[in-house]
């Protein structure tokens, strides 16, 4: 009786022994040791919680979660050095979760998959209006030219005036074939001839923010539907708005040029979309600019009626300021960014923008965070240890 | 686990109402709590010693951030105590004795020991908490390591129940030999003393020296002497991944010591 009772304890024994095994998984990740290269450009789109990082050595592609990255390493993507990123034009659609690459006739464009398509676009554009357009993406991520496809002496009674027709351009990326064009009788007088800035609203209608406007409902090879929106008041002189973005109450505003660290701009456009009025807004008076500096080099982001720019500065200890202009009051906020021992100053800085509440701040040393809430900054390497390990 | 513990404790809680229930019920009383008018019949010391056969891992602590063509392999880091040799002072308590041939006691091991302990990977990297700078990762530097040993000596504090069955059950037991089944919780710190040669500080590796394991114990009694075996019973499996992306697992949160033991008094 004392052996069976030893040996169901012997039994017992084992299977506690071997039950309380704990298992933890130590998952590998990927390390973006191409962040530490010279970053050329940043470009974070906010809302849609998608940011694209490009350097020397590749890209970097974020998305919400840190642990959502995906690298593009140059060596193994060797048509990345196509791109001149100073000169790209990057845009994302969240509903394809795709980036859009854009620079001179080179279309890139990448994505989750790791998968890099590139084209190269042939097309022969109207020669005299070639260089005025725009690219915009659709609600449903259809990439979308806006140019001019005809120019047309306005009459005599218009002295040397020409009419410019807007055409609209659908990418559809064959070999043979980069664009399905649809031509339109919208028309911009060529004394305000520009970039045909444009936006898809969230009713999907195309606004195309010339001068005048136009709200475009349906694009059809027939019969392309819009309505012209004529504008005045002080700011009636612009001829187009780039960094476009439309509040939900209906507010549409950006910048008369285009912004660059090493051309400040001063003013931004807005205007309702239904009605005629059209502001310039002198930002220098109405934010108090803070010493050593110049005027706007970006548009970090825009959230309904409110728009986070960003402020180079000159001084020798200081990064800069995000200033956040309310169109709807007038109101502007100016917030430094503090500097620190490992970036102390504005001199390397090529590019930044913003994401949730974190600044990422390219550099000619690599890729710097800003935390927007502890006002700290570290490399973006450190801080993605600190999250993993 | 936690209802085991919880099945322990109510157990424990239980008992002296069965004993009480053992004395109404039966005159011949043959189930016992314990007496402290009568303590010495109740306790039990003991003093052991282990020689090269004491080894405990502490849980992960920390991992080490190794570097391959752009991927990071995290490798688990624990505190390994390499044990030379160990003295144990242990009194135990009976708590319950039934007949003369069962008890149940609380058993307070206390050991100190000369071991040789450093914090590792798998492959046996001594692991740094010196700070990665910015600078180091610009040069490749993920983790730093160390050149030598974290320290020596590690102190343990243990408390363990134990079923004892015949020889040392009881005071009044006369087999010749018996068994021991303990479990319960054994409280390690190491190293006591930090390689003061290569200057490691203690503040620097706080919360790497100290941990608790959960263990079991089997002893096997012979007269005065009495033989156990004690093994960490909650160890963490932990898989990992080598530079060239192959699968690997190691087992932290261990505890494997023998030793043996004498019995003080009676």
């Amino acid at each position: 009786m004392n052996s069976l009772k030893n040996i169901l304890l012997g039994v017992l024994s084992s299977v506690l022994l071997t039950s309380c095994v704990k298992e933890v998984t130590l998952t590998l990740f990927e390390l973006p040791d191409l962040v530490q290269s010279f970053v050329r450009k940043v470009e974070c789109f906010d809302q849609e919680s998608a940011a694209l990082i490009a350097t020397d050595e590749g890209v970097l592609l974020l998305f919400a979660d840190k642990k959502d990255q995906v690298i593009y390493d140059a060596d193994l993507f060797p048509e990345l050095n196509l791109i001149n990123w100073e000169e790209s034009e990057v845009l994302y659609s969240s509903a394809t979760e795709t980036f859009w690459v854009i620079q001179d006739s080179v279309f890139m464009n990448l994505d989750r998959s790791k998968s890099l398509t590139v084209h190269e676009d042939q097309t022969q554009f109207n020669i005299s209006t070639s260089s005025y357009f725009d690219y915009t993406l659709s609600n449903d991520g259809e990439l979308y030219r806006i140019g001019f496809y005809k120019e047309i002496w306005a009459g005599s009674s218009s002295g040397f005036t020409t009419d410019l027709y807007i055409g609209i351009y659908r990418f559809i990326g064959n070999q043979n074939n980069t664009w399905q064009e649809f031509q339109t009788e919208m028309i911009v007088k060529s004394d305000f001839q520009t970039d045909p800035n444009s936006i898809f609203m969230p009713s999907g209608e195309l606004l195309i923010l010339t001068n005048p406007q136009f709200v475009v409902s349906i694009i059809s090879q027939t019969n392309t539907e819009f309505t012209l929106l004529g504008k005045a008041g002080s700011g009636f002189s612009y001829e187009t708005i780039y960094s476009p973005y439309i509040s939900s109450t209906g507010a549409s505003y950006g910048f008369d040029k285009v912004p660059d660290i090493n051309s400040p701009i001063q003013n931004l456009i807005v205007t309702q979309i239904n009605e005629n009025e059209v502001q310039s807004i002198a930002l220098e008076n109405a934010c108090d600019y803070p010493e050593q500096t110049q005027g706007v080099a970006r548009m970090i982001d825009q959230k309904e009626e409110v728009a986070r720019m960003y402020l180079p500065s000159f001084s020798s200890n200081s990064l800069g300021y995000l200033l956040s202009y309310d169109v709807s009051s007038g109101s502007c906020d100016v917030l430094s960014l503090e500097p620190n021992s490992i970036l102390n100053n504005s001199s390397s800085i090529q590019d930044l923008d913003v994401m949730d509440n974190t600044v990422y701040i390219g550099t000619r040393n690599g890729l710097f965070v800003y935390d927007l809430q502890t006002r700290t900054i570290s490399s973006y390497i450190n801080e993605l240890l600190d999250y993993y390990l | 686990m936690e209802l085991r513990i919880r099945l322990v404790f109510a157990i424990l809680l239980c008992t002296p109402q069965v004993s009480l229930l053992a004395q109404e019920n039966n005159p011949q009383k043959s189930v016992y709590s314990i007496d402290f008018n009568n303590f010495k019949s109740s306790f039990r010391q003991e003093i052991g010693f282990s020689f090269i056969s004491h080894f405990a891992r502490s849980p992960i602590v920390a991992e080490y951030n190794l570097v391959s063509s752009g991927v990071s392999y995290p490798q688990p880091v624990y505190n390994n105590v390499f044990g030379v040799f160990a003295l144990t002072y242990e009194p135990k308590f009976r708590l319950i004795e039934a007949g003369s041939s069962f008890s149940l006691s609380l058993d307070l091991p206390l050991t100190g020991g000369f071991s040789v302990v450093d914090l590792t990977t798998p492959d046996g990297v001594s692991y740094s908490s010196e700070e990665v700078t910015p600078n180091d990762i610009s040069t490749g530097v993920f983790s730093k390591e160390r050149s030598s040993n974290l320290g020596l000596m590690n102190a343990e504090f243990g408390a363990l129940i134990s079923f004892n069955f015949f020889q040392g059950s009881t005071i009044e037991n006369i087999n010749a030999l018996g068994l021991t089944f303990s479990g319960g919780v054994n409280y390690i710190s190491a190293p006591l003393a930090m390689n003061f040669i290569d200057e490691y500080q203690r503040s620097d590796y706080k919360g790497f020296l100290n941990w608790t394991s959960v263990v079991g114990r089997l002893g096997v009694h012979a007269g005065r002497v009495v033989f156990y075996y004690t093994i960490g019973i909650n160890p963490t499996r932990a898989l990992y991944y080598t530079a060239l992306g192959n699968e690997r697992t190691v087992y932290t949160n261990t505890y494997n010591r023998f030793s043996i033991s004498f019995r003080l008094g009676r």
